[in-house]
């Protein structure tokens, strides 16, 4: 591989949400911030497109930049960034034997990434009887969020990968971001969110915030063509009219509260959804989370129809976008990244006195169709586990591939055992396919 | 207003406010084929609020409507005109 470390950025700058995300982790929980991991798997069905991708992953600058770098925040007033080292790691590609197990029981899913300590960016190859038959790609969520993933993804199955030496990494990386705006603007725009966040997060917040073991599992649903078929429909008549996102949300939002009832734990869901800040139609950046968040509190969720939960989420998304909240939560996050880590973690645990969130969300459901249509080299199958938090302990998201809907379930241990999970599948299933 | 100048309108606000640079879009392109999800969607119903003075009743809000921006120019200028 050509050094090309003459190309890349002499510092990234976190986006305020990468810095929000790092803090955050560090703050809520010290052991559980190193599951903060975003992974793809993607389906080999046959052996020279394992061969071709991870070529591929060996050659790509963007994977050589992700294993050489180091978090800086050198001061007061100063921005953290990221800093690329002397390209001295090289990606390794670590082979696991399925045997009798099941794919999410491989140990190497339990296995943390750390900022500063280990490299960001992993591959695994999993096979059978001797034949690699998955693809894992892991990616800690601090360096890319899953619309990056999905950019990154299109990159490395791209048509013309080989055919040009690649000289231009501009899409790859975000730009900084300096709006023109002082500090007294600044300032007021902080009481602003002040104000909304104290608003929603004043009044009882459901969640598992006692209940943490750290110890983690993974569940993956894949609905067939079919069923996916009837979701989408169940959706457009549930009242979801700005596309499926909604309908999945309010469904998962009545089964949790429900979960929250059998628990007695009392309180309403709250939870922050992420609001991708992007422009549409590009291919990058990549690099950094470029996100900012809607939040939606929903009362008594498990007394009321999907339509109701449809409807006052379509509402809060509405007055949310109407009142600009997305832009001005990242303007406080921009903010934010200038005060020292210790000082924005406390302000973190203190305005949100450990309640961050009922359970976390997300959904790549406009996403990667690219990658199994438009290239040469295609996905047959893929999926995006989201990464684990805990609290709140639990993680649902959900992946459209290929017209096939599947749901992810990420979640704590000791908030869940087996049977209970596979009730709560079911229940999802019904409400989703009813 | 016509619906010509409707849709130059929607497509400058497509252009630089929700699109990346140097994407362009026609009027007949299907609005998710050039990358816009339901939050650009919902941008637009936003945008037609503040530009042209009316909410879009829910019943409205059909997917077939926001297809395209021609649609979209259409559903304006029937509400426009009435």
């Amino acid at each position: 591989m050509k050094d090309k470390s003459f190309l890349f950025p002499k510092k990234v700058y976190l986006s305020g949400a990468d810095w929000f995300l790092h803090v955050l982790d560090n703050a809520s929980n010290k052991q559980s911030f190193d599951f903060n991991i975003i992974r793809i798997v993607l389906d080999v069905e046959d052996e020279n497109y394992a061969t071709t991708i991870i070529n591929r992953l060996k050659q790509h600058d963007l994977v050589n930049w992700m294993l050489n770098i180091q978090l800086k925040k050198p001061f007061f007033f100063s921005k953290p960034y990221w800093e690329y080292k002397n390209s001295t790691n090289a990606l390794t590609i670590n082979y696991h034997e399925l045997g009798q197990n099941s794919l999410y029981d491989l140990k190497f899913f339990q296995q943390a990434m750390r900022v500063n300590k280990t490299p960001l960016f992993a591959c695994d190859c999993v096979k059978e009887n001797g034949v690699v038959s998955k693809i894992i790609l892991s990616i800690h969520h601090v360096l890319m969020d899953g619309r990056g993933a999905s950019f990154f993804l299109e990159e490395l199955h791209a048509n013309d990968f080989s055919l040009k030496d690649r000289f231009d990494v501009s899409h790859y990386f975000p730009k900084e971001y300096a709006p023109k705006i002082s500090w007294y603007k600044h300032v007021k725009n902080m009481y602003f969110i002040k104000h909304f966040m104290y608003q929603h997060q004043s009044q009882n917040n459901a969640n598992f915030n006692d209940v943490s073991s750290n110890s983690f599992k993974i569940k993956v649903v894949d609905f067939n063509q079919d069923e996916s078929l009837k979701i989408n429909n169940n959706a457009q008549l549930k009242g979801s009219k700005f596309g499926l996102n909604q309908f999945l949300l309010a469904v998962s939002i009545k089964e949790i509260n429900e979960l929250f009832r059998e628990k007695n734990i009392p309180g309403d869901c709250w939870l922050p959804i992420p609001y991708d800040g992007r422009k549409r139609g590009g291919t990058g950046p990549i690099i950094s989370n470029a996100i900012s968040f809607l939040f939606y509190r929903i009362k008594h969720a498990e007394q009321k129809r999907v339509e109701a939960i449809v409807k006052e989420i379509q509402f809060q998304m509405m007055d949310q976008l109407r009142q600009d909240v997305p832009r001005k939560y990242s303007l406080f996050l921009e903010m934010m990244r200038y005060i020292p880590e210790k000082l924005f973690s406390f302000l973190i645990l203190r305005a949100s006195a450990g309640n961050l969130a009922s359970f976390l969300y997300s959904a790549s459901i406009e996403q990667s169709r690219d990658v199994a249509n438009k290239f040469e080299l295609q996905v047959k199958n893929m999926c995006i586990i989201p990464p684990f938090s805990s609290p709140p302990g639990i993680t649902i998201s959900f992946l459209t591939f290929n017209g096939q809907l599947s749901l992810n379930l990420v979640y704590d241990e000791a908030l869940l055992n087996e049977s209970e999970l596979l009730a709560i599948i079911e229940r999802l299933k019904i409400k989703l396919l009813a | 207003m016509e619906i010509e100048a409707i849709e130059r309108e929607l497509t400058q606000f497509l252009e630089k406010n929700i699109l990346t640079e140097n994407v362009k879009i026609t009027s007949d392109q299907e609005l998710k084929e050039a990358g816009l999800d339901s939050f650009s969607i919902v941008e637009i119903i936003l945008f037609i609020e503040r530009k042209f003075g009316f909410v879009i009743p829910d019943e409205q809000l059909l997917p077939e409507n926001f297809k395209t921006i021609q649609a979209i120019a259409l559903l304006v200028h029937a509400y426009l005109t009435n």
